[in-house]
């Protein structure tokens, strides 16, 4: 259903475009303004214009379907073009159409540059592609001259609305967050567009083959972080590789690397101390729980402790310990494997039975993880560990008494270390070491902290924030040209 | 705008020397199997040494995929040349950045953000496996 004919596109400036213009700026943001234009290709009845009755819902007063889908597209692109100059408008040539689902998952949407441009007026750099919209902004007119889009983005107009498109999980189009089950197309919306203007590069992740034998402006900044080699001045071959090297590449503009200290936070680890730990004692890498306090600076300390497994009680504390296991982690740091039931649910669990703090298990094989889930009432902090370190740890555990191990774990940052970030303080591109077809370098480190915009994976504690202190996604576009 | 259409050489000899350079590849790996691009999403290869399926190194991984990033290459994008010397290439939905969602057993919900058709395609049949994931909720 892509269109981009130019007479279509007459037509549709003509008739059904929206202006999505930072009309309302402060004097210290008057320079500060990009108009993004929605263009609506849908058809009478459908996406866009779908007339089904809405009732407003969080400060989205559209009365249809279809005027509350653009509704929330334009609040987006006002966010984006609050923060973004240019002379040349910003086209998005936007759609909601069925797009492939079933009753388990669903293609909530796409977006991405329409057109890569190199050695146009005032590129910055020559022999270098960029997308459309920034060579624009970069050139000061439309390198389209009106002819194009610059951004083609499509979502789901099925998406939980019909039995065999992910039933009850339909886009939240309110735009103040409260998405309950629902998905936060505001969110989605940033992230995608995001993309569109230039947060991707063009060069092939798989093979790290070039477009006609060029580099994208981001691959100027992207980094081998352990030979301090950007992608543009790699091979193909070595492309390829660091790509799926597991924290092997990071960002290395200016913008991005001033502001990582402000918003990315201390990483968190687990240090283990103690006689009996041996050869074990040191620090541990943790996932972080996104319930119960965070890790500070003052450590929470105890005796680690394992969950025993007793018949008629669950070893992985998912139901009430055994008097022997209550008593094993009361003031103590409880050890617990992962599985059976919510990470929550067990921190709820070793809470009740008097621990200070949680340390689980992996079950499978792999880097370090975090831990989802909310309980306002969980006071006790939880880390995760790998399988592996959880295996090193548990023999020095194995001459304790019922309440005490001589192994002490502490549950603290490492101040001298940022969540996401390499040993230079530049965040950290996401290169998974398991590789999965589609996987790109074109987004951060699952690992930052707090959770960023532009992780592969949309966390539901994401705001609508683009820029520091809480998000690193408008440093970037500024360091590639914006 | 008066452009000149053109067809990038370049593309057509890097692609035939890629293609040689995977056919290679891929006989020197005798023990990999991939499953057909544009059927599943996870590779594996099975390890020479021990005998057991596993997720491919990077080089394996290129080399397993090489046929994928050649039907990438033959998209047959066109580059233009305008009068001052800049150059485009429409991207088409070749660049489109796709977000998708699963939920699983428990009706938790996982959001995952690729690159390509294909890939969102292979993402709603295998998401991308937890530990790949920020935070898991169990």
């Amino acid at each position: 259903m892509t269109r981009n004919k130019p007479a279509r596109w007459a037509h549709g400036l003509a008739t059904l475009a929206l202006a999505c213009c930072a009309s309302v700026l402060g004097a210290s943001s008057a320079q500060a303004a990009a108009t993004i234009t929605i263009v609506n290709a849908n058809e009478p009845g459908i996406g866009f214009n779908d007339p089904t009755p809405a009732a407003p819902v969080g400060g989205n007063l559209g009365t249809t379907l279809g005027e509350q889908r653009l509704i929330a597209f334009q609040h987006a692109a006002d966010i984006w073009g609050a923060k973004l100059t240019s002379a040349a408008p910003i086209r998005v040539d936007a759609a909601f159409e069925p797009l492939e689902c079933d009753v388990a998952g669903a293609v909530l949407g796409s977006a991405g540059a329409a057109e890569i441009y190199t050695d146009f007026p005032n590129a910055p750099r020559a022999f270098t592609w960029y997308p459309s919209a920034l060579a624009s902004k970069l050139a000061g007119f439309d390198v389209t001259l009106g002819q194009t889009p610059h951004i083609f983005a499509r979502f789901n107009s099925r998406l939980g609305l019909f039995p065999d498109c992910l039933p009850g999980s339909a886009f939240y189009l309110g735009l103040d967050r409260q998405f309950g089950t629902g998905i936060d197309l505001v969110t989605v919306l940033l992230h995608e567009l995001a993309h569109g203007l230039g947060f991707q590069t063009f060069t092939d992740d798989y093979t790290g083959e070039q477009i006609f034998g060029r580099p994208s402006i981001w691959d100027y900044y992207l980094v081998d972080n352990r030979t301090n080699r950007n992608w543009a001045t790699l091979t193909p071959a070595q492309r390829a590789a660091s790509a799926v090297s597991g924290n092997g590449l990071s960002w290395n503009g200016p913008r991005v690397t001033q502001a990582v200290p402000t918003v990315l936070a201390p990483l968190s680890r687990l240090t283990i101390s103690g006689v009996p730990a041996g050869p074990a004692a040191r620090d541990y890498a943790v996932g972080d729980a996104s319930f119960g306090p965070p890790l500070s600076s003052t450590a929470v300390s105890g005796q680690l402790m394992p969950i025993l497994d007793q018949s008629g009680f669950d070893s992985q504390a998912c139901s009430p310990l055994s008097p022997v296991n209550a008593l094993a982690v009361r003031g103590n740091i409880a050890l617990v494997d992962r599985g059976s039931c919510a990470f929550v649910v067990k921190a709820r669990v070793v809470q009740a039975a008097g621990a200070i703090g949680m340390v689980v298990v992996d079950n499978v094989d792999g880097d370090v993880t975090g831990m989802s889930g909310a309980d306002p009432l969980i006071t006790i902090p939880s880390v995760r560990i790998s399988l592996a370190d959880g295996q090193a740890l548990r023999p020095t555990l194995a001459t304790r008494t019922r309440t005490r191990s001589g192994v002490v774990a502490s549950l603290g940052v490492d101040a001298t270390r940022l969540a996401g970030a390499d040993s230079r303080r530049r965040i950290l591109m996401y290169t998974p070491t398991f590789y999965s077809p589609g996987s790109t370098v074109s987004h951060y480190t699952t690992e930052a902290k707090p959770n960023q915009l532009m992780e592969p994976s949309i966390n539901s504690d994401l705001t609508h924030e683009v820029e520091p202190p809480r998000d690193l996604t408008l440093p970037l576009l500024r360091d590639i040209g914006w | 705008m008066n452009l000149e259409t053109i067809m990038s050489n370049q593309k057509f000899i890097k692609a035939g020397a890629l293609a040689a350079l995977c056919t290679a590849t891929v006989m020197a790996l005798p023990h990999a199997r991939a499953q057909a691009a544009g059927q599943e999403g996870m590779v594996v290869v099975r390890d020479q040494q021990t005998g057991e399926l596993r997720a491919p190194n990077a080089a394996e991984a290129a080399a397993l995929l090489g046929k994928q990033g050649l039907q990438r290459a033959a998209q047959q994008r066109v580059e233009s040349v305008g009068p001052g010397g800049s150059r485009k290439v429409q991207l088409g939905k070749s660049a489109l950045v796709y977000s998708v969602v699963t939920r699983d057993g428990d009706g938790k919900l996982s959001e995952q953000c690729v690159s390509g058709e294909q890939a969102a395609h292979d993402a709603m049949a295998h998401p991308t496996p937890d530990k790949e994931h920020h935070h898991d909720a169990q």
